[in-house]
């Protein structure tokens, strides 16, 4: 246990005074809300900021403009707007003038086929963005009102058909008369159809457990591979036990790997609510203990084996930039489990057979069984079943990496061959 | 310069006869083609084309005039029913998706009932309201009612008309500057390692010093460079074949977007000036790197730095989508590592000033320069430095370059 | 003027002093011996010559002026840290490094070709360089310092890793290279290589010249006063002999200063002793080396 400890020490030591480790890690996330950060801070003090009012009609002023019908169409200009706001002119010449000298704010041409082809152009000064398209309604609705023969009333049962839509659901979920489904809302799950973020909690979770496992189970290749090309990895071995030495790296690096995790977590939170939107989450949204329980179980679970995995592919490899084919293999199953534990709540088949299957598959639970987690509530009898499968599954493949590390894999030169690896993995577990 | 190009040939063999190789090439198209099957995937779960019914008890609808289907949508046909408890049974008989009810005051209330199990889908919400529409326009001549109907289509232009917007938003063509910034963006992701590892291999080959006594220290960096700018160019001319393959594609498919291209060719060789020299920039500061650090896994690491500089303008970009021609999107259109991206999403919807283009291309052609004669530089303090890292603080303070 | 003229060259780093104040000349055609123990300065003296570091204060001429790129070619350079491209096979490596040097690439490969054969290195050109012995990637080494056909060679260690054939095999390149008027620098340890190949020899320690010149003048200048005898039995005391000591059979006699070789001769002779060899005991450059040395560390 005692030299268990020391490993764990020496790799947090080696970790964390690893300048690329505090750069991705920490550095990173950091840049990236100062950045953010001083944009908000120098926006709010020249006031550059362009205002997004909640109430428009409170806020919005009509800007002026100009048109040029050549269609012959419009006639009357709808009474609703303020006069004197959308001018008429003859031809484009006098147009460009007023819009040169800022008399109008932009103007339009209604060519003569506009009736057949329903095309308009709207000018716009040079220093205005294309993307601005705050008040073309203006003309549209001027359109309207004279295709409709100058009747307001005709042309806005056209413009507004439905002022008020009652919704109703008949599914048993709502049987409570709750229309919107707020109960859905109260948990994370793609049930929940009203916040979208509620509903992509489960395949956000599925992306941040896939990243973390990905992320920790790298750096732990890493640092052995670059033990066994250093030779120190036989030298270290002669100290300690395969298990000691394997157990101690994989508890150190996931640590690492976890802060790594929460560090940017955090960073995107602070991002999320600079960049102006908060967190739109209702006020009776909670985050379920039960589910982070589990969560951290698997997490743990998934890490423990992935970092077998991994820890056996630098085993073999004889030079860590040649691995790339080879950690391919190994995470492989990963792969799977991310892409079903991102579509599956997206399809709102989260419960369906496949990811079942999945969620109690060892290979793809980690990631498939927290999705499900945080969709829906998963029965006990299959959480049971799978946490069992990923325990059996952890301590076989351990066993099996940890026998992989003898001299004769250690000094080998040969090049990594999936086959030499899976017949190890099966032989030794 | 022979020297220079034997290095670039052996640079350019070494990375791209590799197995690894292929995978960096497939990576980014298949990245792209994933997420753009996500897209399609979640938008037709967005999508539900079981008939909808209707209980149109305000008679609006009695004519039941078919909506005109826009663009690549299947037509949700619409079944209209007597009485609630007829629609009712369809729907739990999941029959219909969804139906709605119109009640005898529509017409003053404009209150209408929508009644399902699951929401329905987006395709049908909006053939519902198009469908309505054009039943309420039943009195009105065919001309009149099909192009209120239809809508009018608003095309946003340039007072000089050279730059245009559709109704519909940004096309390819307006895109294409973006996608080209993205690509070197992933360009500088891939090369990273082909980067950062041309001379960290002399050095954990222990070559150094038979490679210094046989060419200068810039003609090595400039053909490591040209090699793998050249590596650089076979990832773009790949891609560009996958997408311009990808893109007659969608157009024999129809898909709308890919229609009219509306290509811009001044924007996308004006976009391209600028990528060159801010590749040959960030290549030649990987390399000055690649030097400093004791091995190639350490200094990949560093890559992920410059890659958020180049991200900064997508962080900040609200900031001037507005306003384009802003203090802050002037300033960064013109520095090294945010010009690229700034320019090509101004680019999107607001002409970019042809002197601004002019300073950034001459800024980024002066900083890859002054990068070049770093990286060799760098290279001539650190290449016997075995195990150890070169600061930053040496590489300018050396008076003389040996050591 | 001589293809190499180092005058006073000396080179610290931050505190370390690793050459102090170093001159030698190296003559055309000649194989110049450069000696000394570990951490002595030939190292960075080597690469003070080739500019691959500056030096503090000092003056290097190399093939009749300072050193420039279009020199580089005419020079072959076997490094201490020893590397090849490890990743790509050995005759594509060769010709890479050998176009560096600005050999035409049919040249390259006819030379290469030639010397792989010589070497026996011929049936592993295709293997990658990694799959080869330490000992051959040692030959490969050699042939990549010999390839472009230089004028100048320096070379660090060239003996190392190799087995006796092929360590004759080099000395005979060496002295075959000699022969054409190729001018060589040896840095080794190797020092009974060094008494069969260089014509000079510079011995550095601490960074500074302690020996310097001709060979054997230089082992005659240390050769003091002793006869190395052979004869079929053991020698008595003899009159004027100060101590008889036994190397590996025979017998060396140190001598009294006012006694001669030839008293020694007459005496041996007087007394019927039959000698089956005579000679003045001249001291092997291993024996000098640590004499020297061990003088310097005692001063």
């Amino acid at each position: 246990m005692k030299k268990t400890f020391f490993i764990i020490r020496q790799e947090l030591i080696n970790t964390f005074s690893r300048p690329s480790y505090l750069v991705v890690a920490f550095g990173i996330p950091l840049l990236a809300v100062l950045i953010l950060g001083g944009v908000k801070l120098i926006q709010s003090r020249s006031g550059e900021e362009g205002t997004t009012s909640t109430n428009p009609s409170e806020t919005w002023e009509m800007e002026i403009e100009g048109y040029i019908d050549q269609s012959g169409l419009i006639q009357v200009i709808p009474p609703d707007l303020p006069e004197g706001h959308l001018i008429s002119y003859e031809n484009a010449d006098q147009a460009q003038q007023d819009l040169a000298s800022g008399k109008i704010s932009a103007y339009y041409i209604i060519p003569p086929d506009y009736l057949d082809k329903g095309e308009i152009s709207y000018v716009f000064p040079e220093t205005r963005p294309l993307i601005d398209t705050g008040q073309e309604w203006v003309m549209k609705w001027t359109l309207l009102v004279n295709l409709m023969g100058g009747d307001l009333e005709a042309a806005d049962q056209i413009w507004n058909p439905v002022w008020n839509l009652d919704e109703r659901n008949i599914s048993t979920s709502a049987a409570q008369g709750d229309l919107d489904g707020s109960e859905a809302c109260s948990r994370p799950g793609s049930a929940c159809e009203s916040n979208d973020l509620i509903r992509y909690i489960p395949s956000i979770m599925a992306a941040l457990f896939f990243v973390s496992f990905m992320n920790s189970s790298t750096m732990l290749f890493t640092s052995i591979g670059t033990e066994k090309e250093n030779r120190t990895l036989e030298v270290l071995l002669l100290s300690i036990s395969p298990r000691q030495m394997l157990a101690g790296k994989t508890i150190g690096l996931a640590s690492a790997g976890l802060l790594q995790t929460m560090f940017w977590i955090g960073a995107v939170f602070i991002i999320f609510n600079l960049g102006g939107s908060t967190l739109n989450l209702p006020a009776e949204f909670t985050f379920p203990t039960y589910i982070i329980v589990w969560s951290l179980i698997f997490f743990v679970g998934g890490f423990g084996l992935y970092a077998s995995l991994m820890a056996g592919v630098g085993a073999l490899v004889p030079k860590m930039k040649d691995a790339g084919a080879a950690n391919l293999i190994a995470i492989s199953p990963l792969l799977l489990g991310y892409i079903v534990g991102i579509m599956a709540p997206l399809a709102e088949l989260a419960n369906a057979v496949i990811p079942i299957i999945l969620s109690i598959f060892p290979f793809t639970s980690p990631i498939v069984m927290v999705m499900r987690l945080t969709d829906s509530v998963v029965p006990l009898w299959q959480l049971l079943l799978s946490v069992v499968l990923l325990l059996a599954t952890n301590i076989l493949i351990n066993r099996a990496t940890a026998a992989m590390f003898q001299a004769q894999n250690l000094l080998s030169g040969q090049p990594f061959s999936a086959k030499r690896y899976f017949k190890l993995l099966l032989e030794r577990s | 310069m022979n020297k220079i190009w034997r290095v670039a040939l052996y640079e350019y063999r070494r990375n791209v006869f590799k197995k690894s190789f292929l995978f960096t090439l497939l990576s980014i198209p298949l990245m792209v083609a994933f997420s753009v099957g996500l897209g399609f995937v979640l938008t037709s779960l967005e999508n539900n084309d079981l008939p909808v019914g209707y209980i149109d008890q305000a008679h609006v609808m009695d004519k039941a005039i078919p909506a005109p289907v826009s663009g690549q949508s299947e037509p949700v046909i619409f079944i209209s029913f007597q009485s609630e408890n007829e629609a009712r049974a369809s729907l739990e008989a999941q029959e219909i998706q969804a139906y709605y009810v119109l009640p005898s005051d529509y017409l003053e209330t404009r209150r209408i009932e929508l009644v399902y199990a699951k929401k329905p889908g987006e395709n049908a919400v909006r053939q519902w309201y198009d469908f309505l529409q054009i039943n309420l326009l039943s009195d009105q001549p065919e001309e009149i009612a099909s192009r209120t109907a239809s809508g009018t289509d608003v095309t946003v232009r340039s007072l000089d008309g050279k730059r245009t917007m559709a109704d519909s938003g940004p096309t390819f063509g307006n895109f294409m500057p973006v996608f080209i910034s993205l690509a070197f963006l992933a360009l500088i992701l891939m090369s990273s390692g082909f980067l950062m590892g041309a001379v960290a291999e002399e050095k954990e080959n222990r070559t150094m010093e038979i490679v210094v006594t046989s060419i200068s220290p810039l003609q090595l960096i400039g053909g490591k460079l040209l090699g793998v700018i050249a590596i650089g160019l076979t990832l773009l001319v790949t891609w560009g074949l996958i997408v311009l393959a990808g893109v007659l594609a969608a157009r024999q498919m129809g898909i709308g977007w890919f229609q009219d291209l509306g290509m811009d060719w001044s924007v996308v060789l004006a976009t391209a000036a600028i990528a060159v020299p801010s590749y040959v920039l960030v290549s030649a500061l990987m390399i000055t790197i690649g030097t400093m650090v004791t091995s190639t896994q350490e200094g990949q690491s560093f890559s992920s730095i410059f890659i958020i500089f180049h991200m900064i303008p997508l962080y900040v970009g609200v900031a001037f989508l507005k306003n384009p021609a802003n203090s802050l999107a002037v300033t960064l259109s013109l520095l090294p590592f945010t010009s690229l991206m700034t320019i090509a999403m101004r680019n999107l919807f607001y002409s970019v000033p042809a002197w601004q283009v002019a300073v950034s291309v001459c800024v980024q052609t002066l900083g890859a320069l002054g990068a070049i004669w770093l990286a060799s530089r760098a290279f001539r303090l650190g290449m016997l430095r075995y195990g150890q890292r070169l600061r930053w603080r040496r590489l300018f303070q050396s008076r003389q370059l040996g050591e | 003027m001589h293809p190499i003229e180092v005058s006073q060259i000396a080179k610290s780093f931050g505190d370390t002093q690793a050459v102090v104040d170093v001159s030698f000349d190296v003559k055309g055609g000649e194989i110049f011996g450069l000696l000394g123990p570990n951490g002595a300065g030939k190292t960075t003296a080597i690469r003070i010559v080739l500019d691959i570091f500056q030096p503090d204060r000092g003056k290097v001429s190399i093939l009749g002026g300072p050193m420039s790129e279009d020199k580089k070619d005419r020079i072959g350079y076997m490094p201490e840290e020893r590397g090849l491209y490890q990743d790509i096979p050995l005759e594509r490596c060769l010709l890479y490094l050998a176009s560096l040097k600005g050999t035409p690439d049919q040249k390259a490969r006819k030379t290469l070709n030639d010397y792989l054969e010589r070497f026996d290195l011929a049936e592993h050109k295709s293997k990658k360089v990694k799959e080869l012995s330490k000992g051959m990637q040692q030959k490969a080494q050699i042939i990549n310092t010999l390839l472009h056909q230089p004028e100048l060679i320096i070379i660090d260690e060239p003996f190392t890793a190799l087995d006796p054939l092929n360590l004759q095999l080099v000395k005979d390149v060496m002295q075959e290279l000699r022969a054409q008027g190729v001018t060589i620098i040896m840095s080794t340890h190797q020092m009974q290589q060094v008494e069969e190949l260089c014509d000079r020899i510079l011995l550095i320690n601490d960074g500074i010249n302690v020996l310097y010149g001709n060979l054997d003048e230089i082992r005659q200048r240390f050769s003091g006063h002793a006869v190395m005898v052979r004869t079929g039995s053991n020698l008595p005391e003899l009159p004027g002999v100060k101590d008889i000591s036994s190397h590996n059979g025979d017998f060396k006699l140190t001598l009294m200063e006012d006694t001669t070789p030839q008293d020694v001769l007459k005496t041996l002779t007087a007394r019927d002793i039959i000698l089956e060899k005579f000679e003045i005991a001249v001291p092997t450059l291993s024996e000098i080396f640590i004499r020297v040395i061990e003088e310097g560390d005692a001063k």
